[in-house]
C-alpha cells in the first residue's frame, strides 16, 4: 500500500513535460498522462540544451512506464 | 509541495533507456525510479533514489521530505559551482562499456528498453562471455552494508549505527549530518551509495560528517572497508531474472515444507517455482519440472539463500559446463545432470 502511494505521489510530482509531436506520440502510446506542463517528455538533449540558455541545473527523472 | 523547488531545475522525465548516454547516466538500473541532477556542462551534483528490495521494501529508503532535500542540496552545489567542480569529477564514472543501451548484446527490447534491461544484458552477455565476477553482482551497496540506517526523510542524517561496524570504528554515531564520502559532497543516500559502489572492496575512505547542528563541530575520519561488506541480496532485483535466473525460478522451501519431506531445517532445499520457456529449454530437456525439489546443488547440501543461489549458479558454472541437482520427486532422490542455460 505504501509503495502504491509513492510511486503514484512520486509520479504525480514528476510526471510533466512539455513536449514535441514525437514525444507526445510516445506518452500517448504509454499513457503516461499525468503530466504537468514545464516539464520536458523524454528528451534529454532539450534538457541539456534549456539548461545552457538559462543557467539553471538538470533534474533528470528516469521512470519506465509499465 | 515540490514545484517551487522543480522551477528552479530544468525538468526532464525520461521513460526509457534508448539512446540514453551510459557514461553520463549511471545509476543502480533495478530501480523503478531515479533522480540525476547536473549542470548544464554534464557535470553531476547528485542522484537520488534508492531501493533495497520488493514490496514494501521498494520505498524504505525514499520519500517526499527527503527528495526536497536533496533538490535544495542540489541547488546549493548550482550556486557552489564552478569552484566545487573538482569535488564533483568523482560523481561521473568511468566510462562506460556500451555507449548506449542498444549497444549491449543479449538486451532485450520490448516496446522500449527499461532500466533493468541494461543490466540484464549486460550480466548475461558477460557471463556468456564468462567474465562475470562478483563485483558484478554486488552493486550499489545500501548505507546499513557499513553499518549505517540513516533517516528517510532527510538521507544524510544518521538514525542508528550498527555496533563494531565501519562506521562505528569511524566514530559516526546516531544524529550525525554526513558531509562528504571519498571527497564528494553528499546529497542522499544514493549518493553513498555510489561512492560504495565505486570502492573496492579492500579500502579507506575519508568521510566528514556533522554533529550538533549550526553550533556543533565538523569531523573528518576514515571509514575502513574489508571483507564481504558488499555483499547483499540480489533476489529482488529484476536484472537477476533475464540477467541470472535466466528462465529458471527456483524459491527457498518453507520451513514446515521440509518438515514434511523429511528434509533436514539446515540443509538445502528449493522448489522450482517457474521454468520460463524459451529460456528455460535446456533445464526442461534435461527433465526438470515445476514443483520439483532440489535438494542438493553439485552435491552441496549446505542451506543457501535464494540469492546466494543465483550467484553459486552463475558465478561457479560458464557456458559449456554441467551442473548436477539432485531433486526430491514422489519421494525418490533424483539426479540430474544439466547443461547450463
Amino acid at each position: 500500500m505504501r509503495t502504491r502511494w509513492l510511486l503514484t505521489l512520486f509520479l504525480g510530482l514528476f510526471g510533466a513535460c512539455t513536449n514535441t509531436q514525437a514525444q507526445d506520440d510516445l506518452r500517448k502510446n504509454l499513457k503516461d498522462t499525468n503530466v504537468a506542463d514545464h516539464w520536458i517528455y523524454d528528451d534529454i538533449a532539450a534538457g541539456f540544451a534549456e539548461a545552457k540558455a538559462t543557467g539553471k541545473p538538470l533534474l533528470v527523472t528516469f521512470r519506465c512506464v509499465p | 509541495m515540490l514545484e517551487d523547488l522543480e522551477q528552479q531545475f530544468v525538468c526532464v522525465r525520461a521513460v526509457q533507456m534508448k539512446g540514453v548516454d551510459l557514461s553520463l547516466f549511471q545509476f543502480d538500473w533495478d530501480q523503478t525510479w531515479c533522480v540525476f541532477f547536473l549542470n548544464a556542462d554534464g557535470t553531476i551534483y547528485g542522484r537520488y533514489g534508492t531501493r533495497a528490495g520488493n514490496g514494501d521494501k521498494s520505498t524504505t529508503h525514499i520519500s517526499v521530505p527527503s527528495i526536497k532535500k536533496s533538490m535544495e542540496r542540489a541547488l546549493e552545489l548550482h550556486r557552489g559551482y564552478p569552484a566545487n567542480q573538482a569535488q564533483l569529477a568523482g560523481k561521473r564514472g568511468p566510462k562506460f562499456e556500451y555507449a548506449t543501451a542498444e549497444k549491449i548484446p543479449n538486451v532485450e527490447e520490448h516496446h522500449c528498453i527499461h532500466c533493468h534491461n541494461v543490466r540484464e544484458g549486460v550480466l548475461r552477455t558477460k557471463w556468456l562471455d564468462k567474465k562475470l565476477t562478483a563485483a558484478d553482482l554486488w552493486v550499489y551497496p545500501l548505507p546499513e552494508n557499513i553499518g549505517l540506517k540513516m533517516d528517510v526523510n532527510d538521507g544524510l542524517r544518521v538514525m542508528s549505527v550498527t555496533p563494531h561496524s565501519p562506521a562505528a570504528k569511524a566514530g559516526i554515531r546516531a544524529g550525525d549530518d554526513l558531509i562528504s564520502l571519498a571527497g564528494q559532497p553528499l546529497i542522499s543516500q544514493a549518493d553513498i551509495q555510489w561512492v560504495l559502489h565505486q570502492s573496492p572492496v579492500e579500502t579507506k575512505l575519508a568521510v566528514i560528517f556533522a554533529r550538533g547542528g549550526k553550533e556543533g563541530t565538523t569531523t573528518a575520519a576514515t571509514l575502513t572497508l574489508g571483507g564481504s561488506w558488499k555483499e547483499s541480496d540480489i533476489a529482488w532485483r529484476s536484472s537477476s531474472g533475464p540477467g541470472l535466473r535466466y528462465g529458471f525460478w527456483a524459491v527457498p522451501l518453507a520451513a514446515n515444507d521440509k518438515l514434511q519431506r523429511n528434509i533436514p531445517a539446515d540443509s538445502f532445499a528449493f522448489r522450482v517455482r517457474n521454468l520460463y520457456a524459451p529460456r528455460a529449454g535446456k533445464l526442461k530437456d534435461a527433465g526438470l519440472r515445476e514443483g520439483d525439489i532440489i535438494v542438493a546443488v553439485d552435491g552441496k547440501t549446505e542451506p543457501m539463500t535464494e540469492s546466494q543461489f543465483i550467484t553459486y549458479l552463475r558465478l561457479s558454472h560458464s557456458p559449456g559446463d554441467t551442473i548436477r541437482f539432485t531433486l526430491l520427486r514422489q519421494g525418490k532422490r533424483e539426479e540430474l545432470e544439466i547443461p547450463m542455460w
